[in-house]
């Protein structure tokens, strides 16, 4: 498509050339770049003809004489040769665009910046400006689709919480696989900053690029860099937008009269009485309509999701420098409502970043940074009290599950104002309205300051000091909900007593470091060295406090709850990481080019004797262009890159701080005479031998530019982690808890490409970015340990696969004998009827059990893809991004798949059951309170995979004539959809993206829509 | 200079690494665990901690009893409990045992190393671990047969056992309780962590009577009623033993522990009527209602007092004291639980009001009709808040452990009606007569059992080690007929367990779930998936 229209232009230019061939005129016109700034220096030649014919001035102006002639060529170094056709009036307005890849990119890499034709390692950079252009409320979204190798899953769309997964090159342990992402250097996480903000992001894959952060660095680093000011440029930005969010997809429910009339069926087909007898649907049908009290036919998606939605961000930058003084200043607001109501995500955010110059060798850096973040939620249950109606870590969870489940002959509301059951007292309408609130306030500080001094031209040396300090505040008051019967009776009041926990947590992470970088040029030779070392060290407390019985529940302050059931809790932990490193760079005339890594890390986390560990990383590269053999072929090869890496990575992320020390946990509990008794049990087997886990990669890549307006990088790399800490399975008869071993290893072999290009005709111009990836996990060593669950990881199969029956269609009557006997292998799931799944006795020993299971899933994300394309003419742009998910194996538990599990009723797809009048219907029967066809099986398995239309943005900049007169520099509107359309082929009404396994009780993603607003000052 | 240099160096690295050596700011180290009185006082409070265990809102004694064939359970048949080898309760129980167990054998390996003069406290605990132990293990080989036998702290190394016969198991455990019960001291204070000796020589007569180890049971039964009036005692209220006011009933003998504040169960809810607002998913069925005699001590088939329209009349009173009944009073509610009665009175309130009836109107009111009123207590004020402690063991039981064990080992004298007789007259039963035929004592003591102690978890211990099950938990579970009654009474057979197949409108029962239990596998339980997966060294139970 793309193609077609650029030969269409093509053509036409070819056209006017023809019609003009034989004229002779002189020619005027003005060069600007896209941000319509005049470009002097610009190299006008006739097309066709190595000669030029002039070059623009200060202010971009040119003038030639033509003879018949019909194209005149401009170049500039680092913009797009641009060929365009004179027009009868001989008047010229040429747009060039900036290259791509440009000789003289640079690149963040850890500690440093590197010219990314320089580059050994894999490493993918992403501009601040293209994150920006998303309208998402936590920046690890915006990441998603933008660099190949980087799989972003988002689980949930919760305002506050809708970040994504971040998953650099598959999945490499068994325990924490979320990357290192440094700020300016420093630890924080991606989501804690505000687009805005941005400058660029690199995204270090490989062993080579990474190694230099040693023991944390194993699942991969990106390193986020935020703007700075720069001298004489000064500049006001305002960046807004306001949209409305709306759940992706939701699963239908049946109504009232048909679930009463299937729930009755499932409860025939398993020899029970029916639950609704003929009368009762009788009076239903007939009174539905002026009784709906008591014969109610309720829609609870409508019922719950009165939430506004709407969703606005505001950032403000202020720019500017002198020689000696540089500041950037960004204020960003973020207001997120949640589809339901009661929930709601505010964020204020502020930095400053400021360079002094101090003296010609010395210079400083103050940058600041402080958040306060807002997250309102439904109530969480208590810590203290034990299980209750409400589920602790999964409140909106449990609401939107509740919202799936509950049928519709049960009301929400009578016409008296009382609250109906719901599920035995849990209505979610009524929890979300009079349950109470969630709240959590924190206010991150961190500040980062450096000092630069440079003693002789080839010499760095620079020291810095960085602390963050959180203190979250989360307080959740946990009010009765009182559920009536419809003539006013009171039914149910959960929890027994209203209770208000607080927690207040403190953390503090110091970081010190100190470098110092060597970089001289020899001839041909240049080499570059650093050295270095850094102090962490964290450390984390908290307590928490509870009362119940509150008699004024508007009171939500401790003081305000009953003194007989207070109780408090403490915690506190420290952390302390202590690293030498060191690198060299070596590169002869541009054309070989070697890099060495070498960190040496003291961890706190392990065991005298293991604390240190070596993590050292070799990389090359060739330029074969720059070879004088093959300078031949330059004239469509603009660049040619062949790298190759290796290196050795660590992880120190292995539960909690203290993995190695046998400790007695003083927690259980007992009562005599009504009274707490507190008891002390070893809970777990220690293992002081704990140490690192380990990462070797290997690498080999190609980079290539050609035609001036293309580039590919295409990388291969196998990544294999071993001591994979495993809480390896010991017999229960030890009544311990396993204990974390070093023993599991994984393997990840894949590949990423990314191709670019762009291009400029005219006031038209457009560009595409496609990023592929793909990775093959796969456990290759677990000592021995078959994991049994539904996610399982087993060896010689990816991580997290699905461990299932294998389903051989649906039973009919053929498979039973005529006295009623089955005649295939015994299930032991309870009854099995026509209308069951039939399951393969996999291990044919004629018994069906779980012994059968066997690996057919695998929930990994493969082929990770995504089209970035834009097009604009003009003053109008069109972009959009299409995200998706290659291959991917989704599946689903509980009552998602199961009609009438605990309470619940069914989908509307879920109609499409086995009856015997419907032998070959989708689904097996229905069997109320039965086993058999719930069991984790293929029959449930989909795939989860997907294409996304991620965003699609219509932008318009308004007219720099009419501006300038008001002072503003640029000004662009625009409209956008976040998630606007999904292609998949998974479970209808259940989003692709969500966790494998689920039972449906997640807050669903969203779709926005936004309109939004640039403005340059 | 560069002298100085590198020292410099040196001691910052130095002075470094020593930031590196750090340890859990919160808990003690194992090395020195065990070390003090107050430490040997913890460790047992955390060895019965695991006690507490809950299967949903119930402990889990209670929870048994929704595996047998007078209980259900709404949500799920007894097979779908205990029948897979990765069934919730078929691991927990397994875990949770094994982890008292660990813990136990933590107290008595280490006990040497505690530093304290007072024997009697160190002689107590240690009589409380082996205790402990020993219930753990009669609860293991009752469910799952044979079970490795572990009794000190195993390495690694030593961890893959192997299952030891049931028999041996039983010898050790009645070696224990002996054992235990010359430690532990004499005082029955029941609504307290402490066992008293008289608890071991009770769960030694049930393990005893279980194996069919008859003298071992009348031995042990015998020390416990020799204790009778001094520390145990029948509680002249019968319906109140599982209520509040019985938690320091004299007749308890070991109980969970549990208060209102700290560990706390909500068996209510899970228990009361939808009137009194919980959700009866838990209940008695019919052919335990029916199986109570009428009090002249015939069963109802044979009774010239029963009358099928009003079949809870001149019924055993712990019929009434163990079940709500249709008609009865529930929570301050008229509890009517046919389908046309759609209103009831609210006796909560003065005058008392008739009220729309949730319990025949409601699609998840009871399914059989009934509720339970033991471990249901109307003076509770929260459905979802309980601290009645669930007994392990009564003294009735050990009663009817003598009875039975007497019995079957053909030694049955006056004491035997005498131990029978005396649970009757509680509660205005006529005595049985001396001079009953085997058989036909061996049909009183199991309807015995069956009347006093439904509800309490016992049930299905007895169909199994009778070996009844396959009878009674194969096929339909009734409920009520929910418009209207038996036409008439169900024949019994010698257990005791009703047969409706002659009773004319039968088929109008509600069928709350239709039952399986394959007697060549299901006598006894699985072993744990995770556990066979785990230790090559064990077998699996046959038919698993």
């Amino acid at each position: 498509m793309w193609l077609l229209r650029a030969y269409s232009v093509a053509l036409l230019l070819a056209i006017n050339a023809l019609l003009f061939a034989q004229q002779r005129s002189v020619v005027t016109g003005v060069v600007t770049n896209d941000q319509g700034e005049p470009l002097a220096g610009v190299t006008v030649a006739l097309g066709g003809s190595a000669n030029a014919l002039t070059t623009t001035d200060t202010e971009g102006r040119f003038q030639a004489q033509v003879t018949g002639q019909a194209t005149l060529i401009f170049s500039l170094m680092g913009y797009n040769r641009e060929e365009v056709s004179i027009p009868a009036d001989g008047k010229l307005r040429v747009v060039m665009t900036p290259m791509v890849s440009d000789l003289d990119e640079v690149v963040v890499v850890g500690f440093g910046t590197t010219k990314k034709v320089n580059l050994t390692g894999a490493v993918t950079a992403v501009s601040g400006e293209e994150v920006a252009k998303r309208q998402v409320g936590q920046t690890s979204m915006a990441l998603q689709g933008m660099a190949p190798g980087v799989t972003v899953t988002q689980g949930s769309g919760q305002p506050g919480v809708d970040g994504g997964s971040i998953r650099i090159r598959g999945i490499g342990t068994l325990n924490n696989s979320d990357p290192l992402i440094l700020v300016d250097g420093v630890v924080m996480s991606l989501d804690h900053i505000d687009v805005s903000s941005i400058e660029s992001i690199s995204v270090l894959k490989d062993a080579a690029s990474s190694a230099i952060y040693g023991s944390r660095a194993a699942n991969g680093v990106i390193l986020i860099t935020t703007k700075r000011g720069k001298s004489g440029q000064f500049s006001l930005t305002y960046d807004s937008y306001v949209g409305k969010q709306m759940p992706t997809d939701l699963p239908k429910m049946v109504n009232g009269l048909d679930h009463m009339n299937l729930i009755n069926e499932a409860h025939t087909n398993v020899g029970r009485s029916p639950l609704f007898s003929e009368d009762y649907i009788r009076d239903y049908i007939a009174n539905q309509a002026t009784n709906p009290d008591r014969y109610p036919d309720v829609d609870w998606q409508k019922e719950l999701l009165k939430g506004s939605g709407i969703q606005q961000n505001h950032a403000v930058g202020i720019m500017g420098g002198t020689d000696r003084i540089q500041f950037f200043g960004s204020f960003g607001y973020l207001n997120q409502a949640g589809i339901i109501e009661n929930v709601n995500y505010q964020r204020y955010y502020f930095r400053l970043n400021t360079n002094v110059q101090i003296n010609p060798k010395l210079r400083g850096s103050f940058d600041l940074y402080v958040r306060n973040n807002n997250r309102k939620s439904v109530a969480s249950g208590s810590p203290f009290a034990g299980p209750a109606a409400f589920s602790a870590s999964t409140s909106t969870g449990m609401i939107f599950g509740l919202m799936n489940k509950l049928p519709a002959t049960q009301a929400v509301r009578y016409s008296n104002g009382l609250w109906a059951e719901g599920q035995n007292g849990a209505n979610p309408v009524a929890i979300v309205h009079d349950g109470g609130w969630w709240r959590q306030t924190s206010t991150p500080i961190a500040g980062n300051f450096a000092l630069e001094y440079k003693p002789l031209e080839y010499l760095t040396a620079r020291v810095a000091y960085a602390p963050t300090y959180e203190q979250p505040v989360t307080r959740s008051f946990s009010n009765v909900v009182k559920t009536y019967d419809e003539n006013g009776g009171l039914r149910f009041s959960v929890p027994a007593l209203n209770e208000l926990n607080e927690d207040a947590a403190n953390s503090r992470l110091d970081q010190v470091e100190a470098t110092l970088n060597f970089n001289r040029s020899f001839g041909g030779h240049s080499l570059s060295a650093l050295g270095g070392y850094q102090y962490l060290t964290g450390t984390n407390s908290g307590f928490s406090a509870f009362r119940d019985n509150f008699l004024f529940p508007d009171y939500t302050v401790l003081s305000a709850g009953s003194s007989d059931n207070m109780r408090n809790n403490g915690y506190a932990n420290d952390w302390t990481l202590i690293s030498y490193f060191g690198r060299i760079n070596y590169d002869y005339e541009g054309k070989y080019l070697f890099e060495a890594n070498i960190r040496y890390d003291g961890s706190s986390r392990f065991a005298e004797g293991n604390k240190w560990g070596t993590f050292p990383s070799f990389s090359a590269g060739w330029r074969p262009l720059e070879e004088k053999f093959l300078s031949g072929g330059k004239h469509y090869l603009d660049d040619l890159k062949i790298r190759a890496s290796w290196g050795r990575l660590g992880n120190q992320e292995i539960g909690n701080n203290y993995p190695f020390a046998p400790t007695v946990a003083l927690t259980p509990r007992y009562i005599s005479n009504d009274e707490v008794q507190n008891g002390a049990a070893i809970m777990s087997l220690a293992n002081t031998a704990i140490s690192w886990e380990s990462t070797e990669m290997s690498n080999v890549g190609l980079d290539i530019r050609l035609l001036g307006n293309l580039s590919v990088s295409f990388d291969y790399y196998k990544k294999v982690t071993s001591g994979i800490l495993l809480e390896l399975s010991i017999p229960k008869t030890m009544g311990v808890d396993a204990p974390f071993q070093n023993a599991g290893v994984v393997e990840n072999k894949g590949w990423d490409i990314q191709v670019d290009y762009a291009r400029q005709h005219g006031r038209f111009r457009y560009s595409a970015t496609a990023v592929l990836s793909d990775v093959r996990n796969k456990v290759v060593d677990l000592r021995g340990i078959q994991q049994t669950g539904t996610l399982v990881n087993r060896e010689g199969y990816a991580m997290n696969s699905l461990f299932l029956l294998r389903s051989q269609g649906l039973l009919s009557s053929a498979d039973f004998g005529p006295d009623g006997q089955y005649l295939h292998a015994t299930p032991q799931f309870g009854v099995v009827a026509p209308g069951d799944i039939r399951y393969l006795d996999a291990d044919g020993n004629d018994i069906v059990n779980n012994n059968d299971r066997e690996v057919l899933g695998s929930t990994i994300p493969r082929y990770t893809y995504s089209l970035n394309l834009s097009v604009g003419y003009g003053d109008f742009d069109l972009s959009g991004l299409f995200q998706g998910v290659g291959k991917r194996d989704g599946y689903l538990t509980g009552s998602a798949i199961l009609p009438f599990l605990a309470g619940g009723t069914a989908y509307e797809y879920q109609k499409n059951r086995w009856t015997p009048e419907t032998p070959n219907a989708q689904f097996p029967r229905y069997a109320f309170g039965e086993t058999h066809n719930h069991q984790a099986s293929d029959f449930w398995m989909r795939s989860a995979a997907y294409l996304r239309i991620k965003n699609l943005q219509l932008g318009y900049t308004l007219p720099k004539s009419a501006l300038q007169r008001i002072g503003v520099q640029g000004a662009r509107l625009y409209v956008s959809g976040e998630n606007l359309f999904t292609f998949d082929n998974f479970w209808p009404g259940w989003d692709p993206e969500i966790s494998a396994a689920s039972n449906g009780a997640y807050y669903p993603q969203v779709t926005t829509y936004n309109i939004g607003l640039n403005l340059k000052l | 200079m560069k002298k100085l240099y590198c020292i410099a160096i040196a001691a910052l690295l130095l002075a470094c690494s020593k930031d590196l050596d750090k340890y859990p700011l919160d808990a003690p180290s194992t090395d020195t665990f065990l070390k003090t009185e107050a430490e040997l006082r913890a460790a047992v409070v955390g060895a019965f901690s695991p006690l507490t265990l809950r299967f949903g809102e119930n402990p889990y004694p209670i929870w048994f009893e929704m595996y047998s064939d007078i209980a259900a359970n709404r949500d799920q048949t007894p097979h779908s409990m205990w029948g897979t080898p990765t069934a919730g309760n078929v691991n927990q129980i397994w875990n949770t045992m094994y982890q008292i167990i660990a813990r136990c054998n933590f107290i008595l390996d280490n006990v040497d190393r505690v530093e304290s003069a007072n024997e009697a406290v160190i002689s107590q605990s240690i009589g409380e671990a082996r205790f402990l132990r020993a219930y753990a293990y009669s609860l293991l080989s009752q469910l799952y047969g044979d079970v490795p036998l572990v009794t000190t702290t195993l390495d690694l190394s030593e961890a893959y056992v192997t299952r030891t016969p049931k028999s041996s198991v039983v010898d050790f455990i009645l070696a224990e309780f002996e054992e235990a019960s010359t430690l532990l001291p004499p005082d029955n204070r029941p609504n307290t962590m402490a066992v008293s000796q008289g608890a071991a020589w009770a769960l030694a007569s049930r393990v005893a009577l279980y194996n069919e180890r008859w003298d071992d049971a009348i031995a042990a039964a015998t020390k416990v009623m020799q204790q009778e009036g001094s520390q145990f005692e029948l509680h002249p209220d019968y319906g109140k033993i599982t209520h509040r006011s019985g938690k320091t009933s004299k007749e308890i003998i070991w109980a969970i522990q549990f208060n209102y504040t700290d560990v706390f169960h909500e068996t209510p809810v899970s228990y009361r009527s939808r009137m009194s607002g919980g959700y009866s998913n838990r209940m008695p069925v019919q052919a335990l209602v029916d199986s109570y005699d009428c009090i002249d001590g015939l069963s109802i088939d044979e009774s010239p007092l029963y009358d099928p329209a009003k079949p809870f009349e001149n019924r055993d009173p712990r019929l009434g004291m163990t079940i709500a009944l249709p008609g009865s009073t529930y929570y301050g509610y008229q509890f009517e639980t046919h389908k046309d009665s759609l209103q009831c009175w609210n006796y909560n309130v003065s005058p008392a009001v008739r009220v729309p009836n949730l319990d025949a109107t409601h699609t998840f009111a009871s399914f059989s009709g009934y509720c339970w009123r033991k471990y249901a207590d109307p003076s509770e004020e929260h459905a979802t808040r309980s601290d009645i402690n669930p007994i392990i063991i009564r003294y009735a039981e050990v009663l009817l452990n003598y009875a039975e064990a007497k019995l079957e080992a053909n030694k049955v004298d006056a004491t035997v009606y005498q131990a029978l007789n005396k649970l009757r007259l509680r509660v205005d039963m006529p005595e049985i007569e001396e001079g009953q035929s085997s058989d036909a004592l061996r049909t009183i003591i199991r309807k015995e059992r069956k009347a006093e102690l439904a509800g309490e978890g016992l049930r299905y211990f007895d169909i199994i080690r009778w070996r009844i099950a396959d009878q009674v938990l194969n096929g339909p579970c009734y409920g009520r007929i929910p418009t209207g009654l038996l036409s008439s009474a169900p024949s019994f057979d010698e257990n005791g367990t009703p047969d409706y197949s002659q009773v004319a409108n039968a088929g109008q029962m509600r069928v709350i779930q239709t039952r399986i239990f394959n007697p060549a596998a299901n006598y006894l339980w699985p072993i744990p998936d995770i556990e066979l997966q785990t230790n090559e060294n064990l077998e699996p139970n046959p038919g698993y």
